[in-house]
């Protein structure tokens, strides 16, 4: 076990941002899911001891985190702010950060030129952090994070602002870490993300652990879910006309060029499909989810459990 | 040594050979670097060197143009008074207030300061040495327009034949006497502000009235009399060890400000230090990131 919270409560002021939280983590990498104000950085600032909680304690390795700066040699982390030390390169930002981790310069030198190719910045890492678009911004932090090789990453929304190469880019580089025994949490908003990420995910909710689920779970989860999908065939029309009659859409929303539809089981539409592009001698162009938003996944979930 | 880092793999991989130079605990001095380049990097640091760097000059050539004559020494004399008594004290306190207070206001606002906290260095080091930078940031702002009216005014008594008859070893004693006055202002109000920046939620405006309460005694409570306050306790010093150097002898008004003896002056200046030092020492180790 890594992580240990234990019944922590964090106010700021008369808002409740963490309410009675405990959660015992086991090793491996973790995704921290909730909408945007549920909870998730407060619990990774308290988790990296820049936050106090207000009640309750939070072991990582079984020692206590706050105040405890030995505890940081073993961590690495990157904070989900957008700002980083304009004024230096994104090599001298990295440099400077393993100083701070105790080596010296020479050494710091070499090994962050390592992290910034691991996050394929070495072309620009002697410019300044100043000129970075936020995506490059994004990689050097996550250089810096793992710079030190941490046992422990804590990322804070890490893929926020890349593009789909870079997002690709630094999920591998992400789980090629956890392969290497690395303890990784992770938050995001995009459930999508930390499916590729993380092998157990926590739901939080306006400061309040839901649940923490396995991604095989998520994933068969995300197969039952009612779903919106785009898609796009060489012959729209008869499409539809197929999938309203075996009663697999539940809508259907007809554009210039694509359909919208609607989807109870997506698991029963997914075998289905395939003949229903033979029977009508269609070809199929784009198939996409439109509403793969954790948003939706996390109704469904809230949903059910309330009901239940 | 020859280490072989290998970026084939996609993880880090420290080799031992370095990872046996790495140190228990981080080095602090950084923080220092990292405050003084962020300081030397903002061009209103720049700007404001600037304006502090010229505005001496600039108001010699003004009461030059409008009133005195050069050869008359009463202009030398009247026109460092202004510049002294003038406009430096409140420069004096000006850049302490906005480099002292900016030191970890700034980090906290943006955030920046996590990659201080979230590392093997003791917090009390880090505001050690952003206090450290803040005191060459201030006098790399402050010092050179002090020197540089040292150094015109020594000039222009040689040509005109007026003030300064002192040795050169005297008036290098005083000009260092001026600086060390400086230094009591800056080292002082640095440490009040820059803990004060970490107590209040509102910092700027808090220690605006805190540097300025002096400055409003001075004009307002028949000069300046409070004798915990830094730039009462730097004249008196100054007043008190100064040497020779004529001209600047009656801006001094050494016989106006007898009342503080130097050792009173300094144990004013190290009790209030030490106090808010030891204020500063402790909320930056409490102090949380929201």
């Amino acid at each position: 076990m890594f992580v240990e919270i234990l019944n922590v409560s964090k106010w700021f002021g008369d808002v409740i941002a963490l309410n009675d939280i405990s959660l015992k983590l086991e090793n491996g990498s973790i995704g921290l899911v909730g909408l945007n104000g549920a909870g998730k950085t407060t619990l990774i600032k308290i988790l990296v001891g820049v936050l106090k909680p207000t009640e309750g304690d939070v072991f990582i390795q079984g020692e206590p985190i706050w105040e405890n700066i030995d505890l940081y040699r073993k961590i690495g982390y990157c904070p989900e702010i957008d700002n980083q030390m304009d004024f230096l390169t994104g090599k001298k930002f990295v440099e400077a950060n393993l100083e701070l981790q105790g080596y010296p310069l020479e050494s710091a030198a070499k090994l962050a030129l390592q992290a910034i190719t691991l996050v394929n910045m070495e072309k620009n890492m002697d410019r300044k952090i100043k000129g970075y678009s936020r995506g490059m911004r994004q990689r050097m932090k996550i250089a810096q994070a793992i710079a030190h090789d941490p046992e422990i990453l804590f990322l804070d929304e890490p893929l926020q602002g890349l593009d789909p190469i870079g997002r690709h880019e630094l999920t591998i580089l992400f789980n090629d870490l956890a392969s290497h025994g690395k303890n990784i949490i992770v938050s995001s908003h995009v459930l999508h993300e930390l499916e590729r990420i993380s092998e157990t995910v926590v739901f939080i909710d306006h400061g309040k652990i839901l649940g923490l689920s396995k991604i095989e779970e998520i994933r068969s989860l995300l197969d039952e879910i009612p779903r919106k999908f785009y898609l796009r065939t060489s012959n729209n029309l008869d499409v539809a006309k197929t999938l309203i009659t075996l009663g697999l859409i539940s809508e259907v929303q007809m554009a210039s060029d694509h359909l919208v539809i609607g989807i109870e089981n997506p698991k029963e539409f997914s075998e289905q499909l395939p003949d229903v592009l033979e029977k009508t001698h269609t070809e199929l162009i784009e198939l996409r989810p439109v509403d793969e938003s954790l948003e939706a996944v996390f109704n469904y979930i809230y949903r059910g459990r309330r009901n239940d | 040594m020859t280490e072989t880092i290998n970026l084939e793999r996609k993880s880090v991989h420290i080799p031992d050979e370095i990872l046996k130079l790495r140190k228990e605990e981080g080095n602090s001095a950084i923080a220092f670097y990292l405050q003084l380049r962020k300081y030397l990097s903002g061009g209103f640091f720049w700007a404001v060197s600037l304006a502090g760097y010229l505005f001496p000059l600039i108001l010699i050539v003004i009461y030059n143009r409008t009133t005195r004559d050069l050869s008359n020494l009463g202009f030398w004399k009247q026109a460092l008074l202004l510049i002294f008594g003038g406009y430096f004290p409140y420069y004096a306190v000006i850049v302490p207030l906005v480099l002292a207070t900016a030191a970890f206001r700034d980090d906290f606002n943006d955030q920046n300061i996590v990659y201080l906290f979230v590392k093997p260095v003791p917090r009390k080091k880090i505001y050690v040495f952003k206090l450290l930078a803040y005191v060459v940031a201030s006098a790399v702002m402050t010092f050179p327009p002090l020197i540089g009216i040292i150094i015109v005014a020594y000039i222009a008594s040689i040509q005109y034949d007026v003030g300064f008859n002192e040795s050169v070893s005297v008036i290098l004693l005083d000009s260092g006497l001026l600086l060390l006055g400086l230094l009591i202002i800056i080292v002082g109000y640095g440490i009040v502000f820059m803990s004060m920046s970490l107590v209040v939620k509102r910092p700027l405006l808090i220690n605006l009235i805190i540097g300025f309460s002096a400055i409003f005694e001075a004009i307002f409570v028949d000069l300046i009399n409070n004798e915990w306050e830094f730039p009462y306790i730097a004249i008196n010093l100054i007043s008190n060890w100064w040497v020779g150097f004529d001209s600047l002898n009656t801006f001094l008004i050494r016989n106006t400000f007898p009342n503080l003896s130097p050792m009173t002056g300094l144990i004013h200046a190290l009790f209030i230090s030490i106090v808010f030092l030891a204020i500063g020492l402790h909320r930056v180790s409490k102090k949380e990131l929201y």
